[in-house]
C-alpha cells in the first residue's frame, strides 16, 4: 500500500509542520497519490456523517423535557402507570379508561390541570410537529428585517440565567393530579424533575422512587421473577436496570446490552 | 456531577456525559431559537448539531474552554441558527437554491460508503468512527473499546481501514466509478 499511512494521517490531520508540507509538496508532483487522497478524503467523510448522525440519534432517544413545557404554555398532568412483568396490568386512578394489555406504545394523556397555573392558552401537543410548533408573534417583524439582503438575521438572545432559575420549579407544574400507583408489590413514587435529581430513582422503605419527568408520559416497572428478582424501569423506549440495594438517589442509565435488552421485550411482549 | 468532571468525561468521549449535558440544557438553548422564529424541531436539530459539534472539538483536545461549556454551546447555537436564516432567506429569494443541487455522483458514492461501513461489524465502525470524527487519542480508543493497548488500537484501526477502502473499492468499480 502506497503511502497509506501518510495519506490518512495527512487527511486525519495528524501530520503537523514540516511533515505536512513536505506531504503536500508531493502531492502535487504526484496523479496517482492525488487519487489516492481524493478517495480516501471521501470515505474519511462518509465514515464522519455517519458518526454524526449517530451521535444525532443517540441524542434523539434521551428524554427531555420539551421546552413548551418550561415556558408554561402548556399544562399536561399525565399518569403514572405501573405494571407487572408478564401479566401487564395497567392499573389507572379513579376515572381513567383501562388501557388494554396490548399497549405497544407508550403515550402522552394529557388532562387539563386544575387551575393553579394561569390557565393554558393552547394546548399543545408533547410531540413537536411542524404544524403545532408556529413561529411566535414577535420574531415575525424580525423576520421582515431579515428580507432586507444587506442585514444579517439579528437573533434574540435569552438570558440563560432565568432559565437555571425557571428548572428548579417544575414542581408546581406537575404536582395536582399526578397520580402514584401501587403494584402489587412495588410502590412507586414519582417526584417531578429537579435540578439535582433529573432522572433519578432509589429504593427507600421498600419503595421506589421515581425522580423525573415520569408524569409526562407513561412508564412501566416490570419485576421478573426466576433465579434471581430483578427490577426494570421501562420508559420511552430505553430499558433500565433498578437495583433493589440501591438506597441512594442514583442517576438512572439505559440498557444497551443487546442480549438483555432482546430479553426484556420478549418478556414484555414487544 | 460538576462542569469540570462532565467536560472531562467528554474528552475522554463518554456519551453519557454528553446526554447528562444535553438534558441539562435542553430549554435554556432550544429556547433562543424558539424565540427566535424557529420551531420546536429546528429548535432540538440546531441544539443537537451544537453538541455534536461541542463533541468533536471537545474530543479531539481542539477545545480549551475560557468559559462555561453552556455560554460556549449556546454561541455555537446561535452560529448555526443564524446561518439556517440566512439559508431560508436564499432560499426565498432565489426560489430554489441552486449550489445545493449535490452531484449525483457523490451523492451515490456517499451512500456506496455508508453501506460498506455498516457492513464492517460494530468494532471497526466505532474505531473509524472514534478515529476520524471524535479524533479520540488511540489510549482512549482502545480504553472505550477495551483493547489491551495502543498498539491494538492502531493495528485494529489500520487494518478496519484497509478492509473499509477494499469493500468501497470493490463496490466503486462494480459501478463504474473507478476507470
Amino acid at each position: 500500500m502506497m503511502n497509506f499511512e501518510k495519506v490518512d494521517d495527512y487527511l486525519a490531520n495528524r501530520l503537523t509542520g514540516e511533515d505536512k508540507q513536505a506531504f503536500e509538496q508531493q502531492l502535487s508532483g504526484d496523479p496517482a497519490l492525488k487519487d489516492e487522497v481524493a478517495f480516501q478524503q471521501q470515505v474519511i467523510k462518509s465514515v464522519q456523517r455517519a458518526r454524526m448522525a449517530e451521535l444525532k440519534h443517540m441524542l434523539n432517544q434521551v428524554p427531555v423535557a420539551s421546552s413548551a413545557w418550561s415556558t408554561g404554555q402548556i399544562a399536561a398532568t399525565v399518569i403514572s402507570v405501573g405494571v407487572i412483568a408478564t401479566s401487564l396490568y395497567f392499573y389507572f386512578q379513579d376515572d381513567q379508561p383501562t388501557l388494554s394489555p396490548e399497549l405497544t406504545q407508550p403515550e402522552f394523556v394529557i388532562q387539563p390541570v386544575p387551575a393553579t397555573e394561569a390557565p393554558a392558552v393552547e394546548s399543545k401537543q408533547q410531540e413537536p410537529t411542524p404544524t403545532t410548533a408556529e413561529p411566535k408573534k414577535e420574531p415575525l417583524t424580525r423576520k421582515d428585517k431579515a428580507v432586507s439582503p444587506v442585514q444579517k438575521p439579528d437573533i434574540q438572545v435569552v438570558d440563560p440565567s432565568d432559565e437555571f432559575k425557571e428548572t428548579e420549579e417544575p414542581a408546581d407544574l406537575a404536582t395536582p393530579g399526578r397520580s402514584t400507583l401501587s403494584v402489587s408489590k412495588l410502590e412507586v413514587i414519582t417526584t417531578p424533575a429537579s435540578k439535582k435529581y433529573t432522572f433519578h430513582y432509589e429504593f427507600a422503605e421498600s419503595k421506589l422512587h421515581l425522580y423525573g419527568p415520569f408524569d409526562k408520559s407513561l412508564f412501566e416497572i416490570l419485576e421478573i421473577n426466576g433465579d434471581g428478582h430483578a427490577v426494570f424501569l421501562y420508559y420511552k423506549e430505553n430499558y433500565y436496570l433498578l437495583d433493589e440495594g440501591q438506597h441512594t438517589v442514583t442517576p438512572l442509565a439505559p440498557i444497551r446490552e443487546g442480549s438483555l435488552l432482546k430479553k426484556l421485550r420478549e418478556y414484555q411482549g414487544r | 456531577m460538576n462542569e469540570k468532571d462532565l467536560f472531562e468525561r467528554i474528552q475522554k468521549g463518554d456519551e453519557k456525559a454528553l446526554e447528562v449535558i444535553y438534558k441539562k440544557y435542553y430549554r435554556m438553548m432550544t429556547k433562543m431559537v424558539l424565540t427566535n422564529s424557529g420551531t420546536e424541531e429546528e429548535a432540538r436539530d440546531v441544539y443537537q448539531d451544537a453538541l455534536v459539534v461541542f463533541w468533536q472539538k471537545a474530543c479531539s483536545g481542539n477545545l480549551v474552554l475560557t468559559s462555561k461549556m453552556s455560554t460556549y454551546i449556546y454561541s455555537i447555537c446561535q452560529n448555526l441558527w443564524r446561518k439556517e436564516l440566512e439559508r431560508k432567506k436564499r432560499l426565498s429569494n432565489e426560489e430554489r437554491d441552486s449550489s445545493e443541487s449535490m452531484d449525483l455522483d457523490s451523492a451515490e458514492r456517499e451512500k456506496i460508503i455508508a453501506k460498506c461501513l455498516e457492513q464492517l461489524g460494530e468494532t471497526c465502525r466505532k474505531v473509524l468512527m472514534y478515529y476520524y470524527f471524535d479524533e479520540l487519542s488511540m489510549q482512549d480508543i482502545a480504553d472505550k473499546l477495551g483493547f489491551a493497548n495502543t498498539d491494538t488500537a492502531k493495528t485494529k484501526k489500520y487494518k478496519c481501514k484497509q478492509k473499509l477502502d477494499e469493500l468501497v473499492k470493490s463496490q466503486y468499480s462494480e459501478r463504474d466509478f473507478l476507470d
